[in-house]
């Protein structure tokens, strides 16, 4: 799976690449298109012009060798009226008749500025100087020149270059050929009239060009060509089918263009090839500069996306530099010139960072606390245990001093210190908190002696409830302290029994009536008030506000506390 | 315009050449002459080449420039044209030549279309023609400083300077001697008479054989008989009216006793003549070996060495009672009138003429260069067939008859004249016949030229 680049590459190299890459393809795009548009352009209008100028050419060429066709003809014709008024016979009427023939010839090399010289073969003397226009040869010749397959079975021929001796030398030439008739039909001479290649190439080759042309008669061979011997007939022939199907056409071949014209009147085809590359320089050189201007734009954009992609990711960097020094973020300074979106980035981030320093105060000062809390707890815990301890050391002295009431009361506190230091904020079994009253209950007996009457009515059922610890030993010492305050003699009844769905314990005195107003005052820390709302607190807190207790006047004559309590089953393992 | 005569005198030649060819020695018993009398002083090819008048300018221009000649002449004249080309890159030349047969005819049929070349090589024998057309621009203008002014008046007509004549020429006769020497025989010489040239027309045919003979037969070109008549005291054959002046019985004579040499095998056989190219290398009867001796210009001495070289002698036409060759300017450099770059052509011919470069590149190939500086540059480089050709003129000069430029209206006279003469080597007609027709003929061309 490719994944989402914008949301796992890095910004500003998504930023840049995908900038650079949008501009090379647009770049790339018209580069591309302006090229081929303007080289189809090109193509299409230069085979335009050079189809027309072949098509000029054609007519000039055919114009020039029409003449050349035209001289050979009468040429032929005079020469047979000559040869026919003196048949030869005898040497002299042979000298006078070759004498008149190069006369009249020369008279055509002369008035015809293209032809080069005459060959004349016949039965006449052979007379071959380089000096002369007009050339006699042999008909035995005939078979031994190279272009005679090209004339042996027709009258007439154009034979394609080759080279004859003249007073430059061996001079290649193209030549038009005409056999001779007499009366009698029969064939007994030939003219060849001959012109220079390069004035024959000057006929076929455009001005202004260096394409080379090349001219093909009409059974498709190569006449000749203005460039050595850059067709070849093989080539031709390749391309005679293409030709015939389309009299005036062009064809790409790689670096080749090629145009040809085969004019409808005249039997000369005209075959030019140019260099595409050079015809299309100029639309390659346009091409390059866009190139050019394109890998230039592809710069400046690199460097104007590297610019923006700094700018833009430069804040996004800070952030990210401030985040991961975060803990120790002092050195950081986010800028605070950012107006934009960085800005409302970075008083967000300010903001954050700030309630989450808050925050690490706040947690501070509560562990803080809450150590504090800790130490004092575990001070409150060495307290009792100290006086148990104390206790008992005080409970020896008396024993030795024979102090058997003191020794018994702190004996009896000491269990109380016990009871109450065992299983702190548990529960525990009713019997258990029943043993811890009755211990308190037995203390104040020492004191009190028979004085005190007291009586704890345990159900059976309630024994194995659970109830929270010393809740009922401050409702006694509440009957102690205030009740039984100032009286001789004291009754006490502790009642508990399950009643409905609720645990009911009933403490019932017969001291002096405290009344609700005396219930009042929460403030107080002295004696029962501190206890009671230590009671009604943790109540309150373990069971909630449906349970707790209430005082209100006994039918003793005294104090009654009411305490309700959840039934607490024990649970088994207990 | 019919009278056209040079006055231009053997005497005057003779100065001329003496003062041309003074290394050469005029006294030709001296043979060491050439080389001990005028020690080279090279002029500098600069200071003739900055003698060209001021026509050229940059831009380019292409001159047409048409001559005949050998293939020797042809060659020179192409690589002087290269050299021009390459000190005046802005002028080039198309060319045209070829030999004698046929020049002239182009020439006109080029004329008449429109198209005749810019310089234009001019004979004497059409000067006049050409000039009274007024085909021919003045070029009077060309640094003709160190040229002989009298040969300088053999290419003015009315004192206008119309061609610029480009070297001396004797005629003469040039033979086999590789042949003469294997057969024994007499060399002809410069001194031989025209019963010599009988006798060894005799001894070499009776040596030679049947197929061979021994004089290329020229009776039909009018030279040769100018050359007998000439030779016999009878005098020029065109009168000072301009008129043909042949003298009917040394005429009769001279035709009677070449037919008899034909009949002998001492001429060629007139079939063989009709095929004979002068200077082809396979066509002439004297190079191919179908005959001994023929007459020859001095400045195709270099020519027909160059086909077969150290093989053939030279001497002068047999005498008379008086000499029968002559000193003519060979051949002139005239400018076409209807020419669009008349400067440059003039520029073109006064290199040609003055600097010392071209004249080197050109040698003897048309004759004796008339500028005494560039035969004094050239003298001690002449090559063996140039010192033949120098020689040639040396011995022919003493006692060489006058030449005189074709009167207007006669230059194609030679033509019909030689096909008048052909009948007889042909056997078609007596030599009296022959006359009549040419006498039907000269009252033609008489009546034209007086038109």
């Amino acid at each position: 799976m490719l994944r989402n680049p914008f949301k796992s590459l890095r910004i500003d190299f998504v930023f840049f690449f995908g900038f650079a890459f949008i501009v090379a393809l647009l770049v790339g795009l018209f580069v591309y298109t302006s090229y081929t548009s303007s080289s189809r352009e090109v193509a299409s209008s230069t085979s335009f012009y050079q189809q027309k100028l072949l098509n000029e050419l054609n007519k000039k060429l055919n114009t020039n060798l029409v003449s050349i066709e035209q001289s050979s003809i009468t040429a032929s014709k005079n020469f047979d009226i000559v040869i026919s008024r003196m048949p030869g016979d005898d040497s002299y009427d042979r000298v006078r008749a070759q004498a008149e023939i190069r006369s009249q010839l020369n008279n055509y090399v002369f008035g015809t500025p293209i032809l080069q010289s005459i060959h004349v073969y016949s039965n006449l003397p052979a007379s071959y100087s380089v000096q002369e226009y007009v050339q006699f040869l042999s008909m035995d010749q005939i078979p031994k020149e190279s272009w005679y397959p090209d004339i042996e079975k027709t009258d007439y021929a154009w034979l394609s270059e080759h080279s004859i001796k003249t007073n430059s030398g061996d001079t290649p030439v193209i030549s038009f050929a005409r056999k001779v008739y007499n009366n009698l039909n029969q064939y007994y001479a030939l003219i060849v009239l001959n012109i220079k290649v390069p004035v024959f190439q000057s006929l076929i080759k455009a001005d202004d060009t260096d394409a080379s042309v090349a001219l093909l008669d009409e059974t498709g061979k190569l006449i000749t060509q203005t460039s050595n011997s850059s067709f070849t007939q093989a080539y031709l022939d390749s391309m005679m089918a293409k030709i015939a199907a389309q009299p005036s056409g062009s064809d790409r071949r790689g670096d080749e263009f090629l145009v040809w014209s085969k004019s409808m009147d005249s039997k000369w085809t005209l075959l030019e090839r140019s260099s595409w590359k050079d015809m299309t320089r100029s639309s390659m050189e346009t091409t390059r500069l866009f190139l050019l201007l394109g890998l230039l734009a592809i710069l400046m954009i690199i460097l104007l996306g590297m610019f923006l992609a700094r700018q833009f990711i430069k804040p996004i960097g800070l952030l990210l530099k401030a985040m991961n020094q975060f803990p120790n973020h002092k050195g950081v300074v986010l800028p605070d010139d950012y107006k934009n979106e960085f800005g409302r980035l970075f008083q967000g981030y300010h903001k954050l960072t700030g309630r989450i320093e808050e925050l690490y105060a706040n947690l501070e000062v509560q562990y803080e606390r809450r150590r504090h809390a800790e130490l004092k707890s575990l001070q409150m815990m060495i307290n009792p245990h100290f006086l148990y301890n104390s206790l008992d050391q005080v409970n020896w002295v008396a024993i030795e001093e024979g102090q058997s009431r003191i020794s018994r009361m702190l004996s009896l506190l000491g269990q109380m210190f016990r009871l109450a230091l065992t299983n702190t904020d548990s529960l525990v079994p009713v019997s258990e908190e029943v043993a811890h009253i009755e211990c308190y209950l037995q203390f104040q007996q020492i004191r009190w002696e028979d004085d005190l009457v007291y009586q704890v009515d345990l159900t059976e059922e309630a024994r194995r409830l659970l109830m929270p610890k010393i809740i009922l030993q401050p409702f006694i010492e509440n009957a102690f302290v205030h009740g039984f305050h100032g009286k001789r003699s004291a009754r006490l009844v502790v009642t508990i029994r399950p009643a409905g769905n609720q645990l009911e314990i009933i403490i019932a005195d017969d001291g002096r009536r405290i009344g609700l107003s005396h219930m009042a005052p929460k403030d107080t820390k002295s004696g029962g008030g501190y206890g009671l709302r230590n009671v009604q607190e943790r109540i309150d807190a373990l069971f909630g506000p449906a349970y707790g207790f209430e005082l209100s006047d006994s039918n003793m004559g005294g104090t009654q506390a009411v305490i309700r309590l959840p039934i607490i089953l024990e649970s088994p393992h207990t | 315009m019919a009278f056209v005569a040079r006055k231009w005198s053997v005497a005057l030649a003779l100065t001329m050449l003496a003062g041309v060819m003074a290394a050469c020695g005029s006294n030709s018993n001296d043979g060491n002459g050439a080389s001990s009398a005028s020690p080279s002083s090279p002029a500098s090819s600069s200071a003739s080449s900055s003698a060209s008048p001021a026509a050229s300018s940059s831009e380019p221009v292409k001159l047409t420039i048409a001559w005949w000649g050998s293939q020797e002449r042809h060659d020179a004249t192409q690589k002087a044209l290269e050299q021009y080309t390459a000190l005046h890159p802005n002028v080039t030349f198309e060319t045209q030549f070829s030999g004698w047969d046929g020049y002239f005819d182009k020439l006109a049929v080029q004329y008449s279309a429109g198209s005749a070349p810019d310089i234009i090589q001019m004979d004497a024998a059409y000067v006049n023609d050409y000039v009274g057309r007024g085909l021919l621009a003045d070029i009077g203008s060309i640094n003709t400083a160190d040229v002989d002014p009298s040969l300088i008046a053999s290419g003015k007509v009315n004192g206008t300077l119309y061609a610029m004549p480009l070297g001396v020429a004797a005629l003469g006769m040039v033979y086999d001697k590789t042949v003469v020497d294997k057969l024994g025989l007499t060399p002809p010489s410069f001194e031989w008479t025209w019963d010599d040239y009988f006798a060894f027309g005799e001894a070499a045919k009776a040596k030679l054989g049947k197929d061979k003979y021994v004089f290329e037969d020229q009776s039909a070109d009018l030279v040769d008989y100018t050359a007998y008549q000439y030779s016999m005291g009878k005098g020029y054959i065109y009168n000072d009216q301009g008129k043909l002046a042949i003298d009917k019985d040394t005429w009769l004579q001279y035709m009677t006793k070449m037919s008899e040499l034909r009949d002998k095998g001492i001429l060629t056989p007139a079939d063989l003549t009709a095929t004979d190219k002068e200077l082809d290398p396979q066509l002439d009867n004297v190079v191919n070996g179908n005959a001994i001796a023929r007459h020859l210009f001095s400045n195709q001495v270099g020519a027909i060495d160059a086909l077969k070289p150290d093989t053939y002698g030279y001497a002068a036409l047999p005498k008379g009672t008086e000499a029968g060759g002559w000193l003519k300017p060979g051949m002139f450099w005239s400018v076409n009138a209807q020419s669009k770059h008349t400067e440059e052509a003039k520029a073109f011919i006064d290199w040609f003429i003055n600097d010392v470069d071209a004249g080197k590149t050109l040698g003897l190939t048309r004759g004796t260069p008339v500028s005494s500086k560039v035969v004094e540059a050239l003298t001690p480089n002449f090559s063996e067939a140039d010192k033949t050709s120098i020689d040639f003129i040396n011995k022919v000069a003493p006692d060489a008859q006058q030449f005189i430029n074709d009167p207007q209206g006669w230059g194609n006279f030679k033509n019909e004249y030689k096909t008048i003469v052909e009948e007889i080597q042909f056997g078609q007609t007596t030599p009296e016949q022959a006359y009549d027709k040419l006498m039907k003929k000269a009252a033609e061309f008489e009546a034209a030229a007086a038109q």
